[in-house]
């Protein structure tokens, strides 16, 4: 899986000075995240409408906070996330992270879904957004927003070998919930029907 | 599992592995960033939260300046007073050390 290389953060690093000096140059990181930030809540709430509140809330943060912003060698979107997650369970008036209530989808992607990308992909949201709570967090800040498990377990406040454990469990349920069974899977089921 | 999560993490880093479970794992794990990055807002979409956004910003920009503004009198107010208290203060301290340190009229 790719992660930011040097070059792209330095990029980073840049439009972020760029912004802190003149706001109206802030498009160019709103530009780059804003489909990521938005895809990450709608996968962990399934609510259109939510998502672009919390979206919108996220960039404001990211506006008022921006002279106050250091750059620490880390992906700015490490800190949205942050923000869109606290901005979520403001929402929720529930803590962050622990406790989304998620309409958990039936497995069938819906419209706007089909409509945006193949359906396959939309299936593998779907199955996403099913995860537990914490399994959905790491897969989607990890694959979504390709951050490392040094980044992810700041943002939810775990140690990276948790967040190994969770990305091991996740996927393995994820492979379950697609429909593919496991090589071992496969072989005790070929061992049983002998 | 921890040995599993940790050959896991590494298949996905650098998709190097033996074990073929595990690279199915990792090969899901590429289908997911695929997937997870297919999402896309419309131009007009990204144009109206980005001006929600500003809006939301500029709101709240506006709430701390109104709180300031209203704070601004009493904070210049009481400093004032306070200034003034001081002053008087060391204009009375001054006098009075001067008063006991005058010395005796000649005879």
């Amino acid at each position: 899986m790719p992660h930011r290389s040097a070059a792209d953060l330095e990029e980073e690093r840049r439009l972020i000075l760029a912004a802190q000096r003149d706001r109206a140059a802030f498009a160019p990181l709103y530009e780059r995240y804003v489909d990521q930030i938005h895809g990450y809540i709608y996968t962990l709430t399934k609510d259109r409408e939510l998502a672009d509140d919390v979206t919108a809330a996220t960039f404001a943060k990211a506006l008022e906070e921006l002279p106050r912003f250091e750059w620490r060698g880390v992906p700015y979107s490490a800190w949205l996330y942050r923000v869109a997650g606290n901005a979520l369970a403001r929402e929720k008036r529930k803590p962050a992270w622990a406790e989304l209530a998620v309409d958990l989808p039936d497995g069938s992607p819906d419209l706007a879904d089909v409509a945006a990308t193949s359906e396959r992909a939309a299936t593998v949201r779907a199955a996403v957004a099913a995860l537990p709570d914490d399994q959905r967090q790491v897969v989607l800040l990890r694959f979504g927003g390709e951050l490392r498990n040094k980044e992810i377990a700041a943002i939810m406040n775990r140690s990276e070998g948790a967040v190994k454990l969770l990305t091991f469990r996740a996927l393995t349920a994820l492979r379950r919930r697609l429909g593919a069974p496991l090589p071992a899977e496969r072989a005790a089921l070929q061992a049983g029907g002998k | 599992m921890t040995v599993d999560a940790e050959l896991l993490d590494e298949a996905i880093d650098d998709g190097a592995t033996a074990r073929a479970d595990l690279r199915e794992l990792a090969d899901l794990a590429a289908e997911v960033g695929t997937a997870l990055a297919g999402w896309r807002l419309s131009t007009a979409e990204r144009a109206v939260l980005y001006e929600r956004a500003l809006a939301l910003s500029r709101r709240s920009r506006m709430a701390v300046l109104r709180r300031l503004g209203w704070k601004a009198p009493a904070l210049v107010g009481g400093g004032l007073v306070t200034a003034g208290a001081v002053t008087a203060i060391a204009i009375a301290v001054a006098r009075g050390r001067q008063q006991h340190s005058q010395p005796p009229l000649p005879a």
